[in-house]
């Protein structure tokens, strides 16, 4: 026992364990600029480290976008997006204004770490070659938002052609929210929108008077567009400062 | 020496915190974007056009819709002057709606007809001789098809899709 005291009360002990400290610090910071990764995105920069972070947008039942951050192999991001509304309309089957379309709506944490979730809808109108329509009505998109008490409608932040929910807690890896929608309807006053013209001809003797309808929204292209955030939980009022700069505790989180 | 355990114990501690701060910056963030849509197609006008056969006092009327048409629904009615009177015939599929109109039951899908549309004049005058002119106007409208939450079809009549009339028969 005297020999280990003495080997722990020598300064070359303590030379020695500092020196393992040191360099193991300085290999650990080496590994975490390894997996350090920048991604731009249009507003705002991303920081990543050597944790997995995802998230899964789910329509009617079925995944059809995400974007999953995977350290196993190659560390890169896993990403995929099919589209919305592409089981819509059948084959040959037009749109039914008024009818209200199931468009049931979830998020998924397809990370390993918990997450607050943030999700932004966007409707609009285009027209045949994309661009988009200032001057027609987005609120003839209509959107059956459900599930109130679980996402929360950030009213500061949104708009006619844009609206803001925030999931009221934490999303664990695997869980999948509430739908925060679940029909959308092209209201059946899009058809009450027209510029009517009336003509009169006189053809064998008999007057025929006749009243012409072009619809504004005919050949126009309704748009529904969904952006889904999500941010760690840890330190979690930081995190959504820096990433989503809005103040956790004015939209119910943190 | 003791100075340096202490030196030594200090930078070892403020080397570990350091750790700490690094990672403070960075968060953890993710993030997907798509969207989808559909063409709303109305068609540039619901082209319909009103014809009509006459036979024995009785205007035989019927509706045709154009190939690019839109499924519409469709309603008549007729005006008449003094002299003779008028009843209608439905055949079945036009019914009475009690507000002057008669409508076609079933939607008007494009390229295709109505059943026709019976308008018989009655009480005619002993004197008429052939010649002799009736001024009856039949007029029509239709309106597009609009869909409830549930899927049923109803009517708007206040937004009319096409109208026409035809009148003053010989």
């Amino acid at each position: 026992m005297d020999k280990v005291r003495r080997i722990l009360r020598s300064p070359i002990t303590t030379v020695v364990l500092f020196v393992l400290a040191a360099a193991l610090l300085l290999s650990g910071a080496i590994g975490g600029s390894r997996a350090a990764l920048s991604y731009y995105a249009d507003s705002y920069y991303v920081q990543m480290a050597m944790q997995n972070i995802g998230v899964t947008l789910n329509e009617n039942g079925t995944a059809v976008c995400w974007r999953n951050y995977s350290s196993d192999s190659s560390g890169q991001w896993v990403t995929s997006d099919s589209g919305l509304l592409t089981g819509m309309l059948g084959a040959d089957e037009s749109l039914r204004l008024g009818y209200a379309y199931p468009e049931l709506l979830t998020v998924t944490n397809s990370g390993n770490i918990n997450e607050y979730v943030r999700v932004s809808i966007y409707r609009y109108w285009v027209d045949g070659s994309g661009a988009k329509q200032q001057e027609l009505d987005p609120s003839l998109i209509e959107l059956g938002l459900t599930n109130s008490g679980s996402w929360r409608v950030d009213e500061a932040a949104s708009t006619e052609e844009r609206i803001v929910l925030y999931y009221t807690r934490a999303l664990s890896p695997g869980e999948t929210t509430p739908a925060f929608m679940d029909t959308l309807t092209i209201s059946a006053d899009t058809a009450a929108r027209v510029t009517q013209t009336s003509t009169e001809t006189m053809e064998n003797g008999r007057m025929y008077n006749t009243v012409r309808t072009v619809y504004d929204y005919d050949g126009k292209e309704f748009q529904l567009e969904v952006e889904v955030d999500a941010v760690q939980t840890h330190n979690g009022a930081a995190a959504i400062q820096s990433a989503w700069g809005v103040n956790a505790s004015s939209v119910g989180l943190g | 020496m003791k100075r340096w355990k202490i030196l030594l114990t200090v930078l070892a501690l403020v080397l570990i915190m350091s750790i700490g701060i690094g990672t403070a910056y960075g968060y953890f963030t993710t993030y997907v974007v798509t969207r989808g849509g559909h063409v709303v197609t109305l068609g540039e006008s619901g082209r319909t056009d009103i014809y009509e056969r006459f036979s024995q006092w009785t205007k035989h009327v019927t509706v045709s819709s154009a190939a690019d048409s839109d499924p519409a629904f469709v309603r008549i009615r007729a005006y008449w002057g003094a002299g003779y009177s008028v009843t209608y015939e439905g055949n079945g599929v036009w019914y009475d709606g009690g507000d002057g109109w008669w409508y076609y039951t079933p939607i008007l899908q494009p390229d295709s007809s109505t059943s026709e549309f019976d308008v018989y004049i009655s009480n005619v005058p002993s004197d008429v001789t052939e010649g002799d002119e009736f001024n009856i106007v039949v007029v029509y409208e239709t309106t597009s098809v609009r869909y409830r939450a549930d899927g049923t079809p109803y009517a708007d009549w206040s937004v009319r899709l096409d109208s026409g009339t035809v009148g003053g028969v010989g």
